[in-house]
């Protein structure tokens, strides 16, 4: 809101600018001392004159009102932004302490880093206080576990033929492992997950099949980069066919190679002794149905596809003993 | 609609733009680490072409974008087993990178004797070109090959270029 005439001449009658008047306060000079234009007090009397008229001393009051809060604004100005700015802070502060979500999402970003630097420094330390939480999950894990392949291995005997009996005790005998050790280890969870079949020399896809609901579109593109790893591995390692499997975490990629294709099975949790040589021996059926098919091989997988899933698709069925176990007993090639 | 899939190798110096051919005009899923690393990374176009007979192909293209390193000029004939084609890229800005065009041509033919290829002379939205058409020509007619002015950052004839190796492609 503004005003004017009066009340204006009120405000500032001395006709000065803010900053000459600020100026003056600062050199402890009057502005007619710096040499300014003549002001009414300068033109009609002096300062030091003990006597001044009521009229005088009022019109000197709002003068001094000024140029105090010029000095209070010129000590403490700096004070009161950086008061304005510590109390956002604390209020904000406040604010994250009182909001749980808030608080998480400020100390997430250290959190990591200062328990790694605590770990480092303190190992023992670290390692006593996270044992009771560390060792109850440990135990729980384990136990279940342990359940899971008490119940592949009962599924197991169940499921088994008097011939698949007298097949383990003949195992068994030729080899001294004791019978209950061939069925846990028979009892091993097993699953494969996806099969790739793969040109050898292009690299180029020729079949696929995955137990995901739905199959990845990249499958050619994870093919040939399969390719040029092997490839890699190959030069940098030397021989041929050497890179017989990738492991990472609980899955691992069984390569098996034929004349014209190789094919890679994605397998989780534990592959079996066997495994591997069920895999060559596909491969070559394979080879040997489309022998001439693969070797003047123009890039059309269609006229490969049915060979190949007649060989390869049985290996993503679930042993029906354990049906509706993703990673159950893997399949009765 | 039948479907045809055929390894193509994107080979040049390093720098020329090949990699910018992949990020721009093809389907991209690995990261380009790849190529510093293992030497090598594969994307994926895919192209309909037609042929004489009036039928359409669904080509797909693998390819395989060579790093121009010396560092992997050992493991370079090893990524070229099996290619179909090849994409041999020089920069117009460096005439040094027209000159190694030769030498891979000879790999690829060490392995591929039957390799298609065209040869995309990129970058002719640079103002810093300093290979004239006319030295294009003639140091591409040593290669008996079809070659492109492209540009990987206008898109500049990339598309023709793709299509016209689709066609050979399908043809051979």
């Amino acid at each position: 809101m503004s005003t004017s005439g009066p009340a204006q001449k009120r405000e500032n009658p001395t006709g000065r600018s803010a900053a000459e008047r600020q100026a003056a306060v600062r050199t402890g000079k009057s502005i007619e001392q710096q040499g300014g234009p003549p002001t009414r007090r300068a033109a009609g009397q002096r300062r030091t004159t003990p006597k001044r008229t009521d009229a005088r001393q009022v019109a000197d009051e709002p003068d001094a009102e000024e140029a105090l809060s010029a000095l209070q604004e010129i000590l403490f100005g700096t004070d009161r932004d950086r008061i304005q700015v510590l109390s956002a802070d604390v209020e904000q502060l406040r604010h994250q302490i009182g909001d749980r979500a808030a608080l998480a999402a400020a100390v997430a970003p250290i959190l990591g880093s200062a328990i790694r630097r605590q770990i480092q420094e303190s190992r023992d330390e670290m390692i006593d206080a996270l044992y009771p939480i560390i060792g109850q999950l440990v135990v729980r894990a384990v136990t279940e576990a342990m359940r899971d392949l008490a119940r592949s291995i009962d599924a197991r005997l169940q499921a088994a033929t008097d011939f698949q009996r007298i097949r383990r005790r003949v195992r068994s005998l030729v080899t001294g492992v004791p019978v209950g050790e061939l069925a846990l280890r028979d009892g091993f969870p097993f699953a494969v997950q996806e099969v790739y079949l793969i040109h050898r020399e292009s690299g180029l896809l020729l079949w696929h099949a995955t137990r995901a609901p739905e199959p990845s579109t990249d499958s050619d593109l994870v093919g040939s980069m399969l390719t040029a790893i092997r490839e890699f591995a190959e030069q940098v390692l030397g021989g041929k066919d050497n890179l017989q499997q990738l492991r990472f975490g609980n899955r691992e990629l069984v390569l098996e190679f034929g004349r014209y294709a190789y094919v890679g099975a994605l397998i989780a949790v534990v592959t079996p002794s066997d495994f591997r040589w069920k895999l060559h021996r596909r491969v070559y059926a394979f080879e040997k149905k489309v022998y001439e098919r693969l070797r003047r091989y123009d890039g059309d997988a269609s006229t490969l596809s049915d060979a190949a899933r007649r060989e390869f698709e049985p290996f993503l069925v679930a042993d029906p003993a354990l049906s509706g176990n993703q990673t159950g007993q893997g399949n009765g090639l | 609609m039948r479907t045809v899939s055929k390894k193509v190798c994107l080979l040049g110096d390093f720098a020329v733009g090949n990699t910018s051919f992949v990020r721009r005009f093809v389907y991209d899923l690995f990261d380009d680490k790849y190529i510093s690393t293992i030497g090598v990374k594969v994307s994926r176009k895919t192209l309909a072409v037609p042929r004489a007979d009036s039928a359409v192909i669904e080509l797909t293209m693998m390819l395989w974008d060579l790093a121009g390193s010396e560092d992997f000029s050992q493991i370079r004939g090893s990524y070229m087993r099996g290619a179909a084609g090849a994409i041999l890229v020089c920069d117009l800005t460096r005439p040094k990178t027209l000159l190694s065009l030769e030498s891979y041509r000879a790999d690829l033919r060490q392995v591929n004797p039957e390799a298609v290829v065209v040869v995309a002379a990129n970058k002719s939205d640079s103002p810093e070109q300093r290979l004239l058409l006319h030295q294009v020509e003639e140091g591409i007619a040593s290669l008996g090959t079809a070659y492109f002015i492209t540009s990987a950052r206008t898109g500049e004839n990339v598309e023709k270029m793709f299509r016209h190796l689709g066609r050979v492609l399908v043809k051979s």
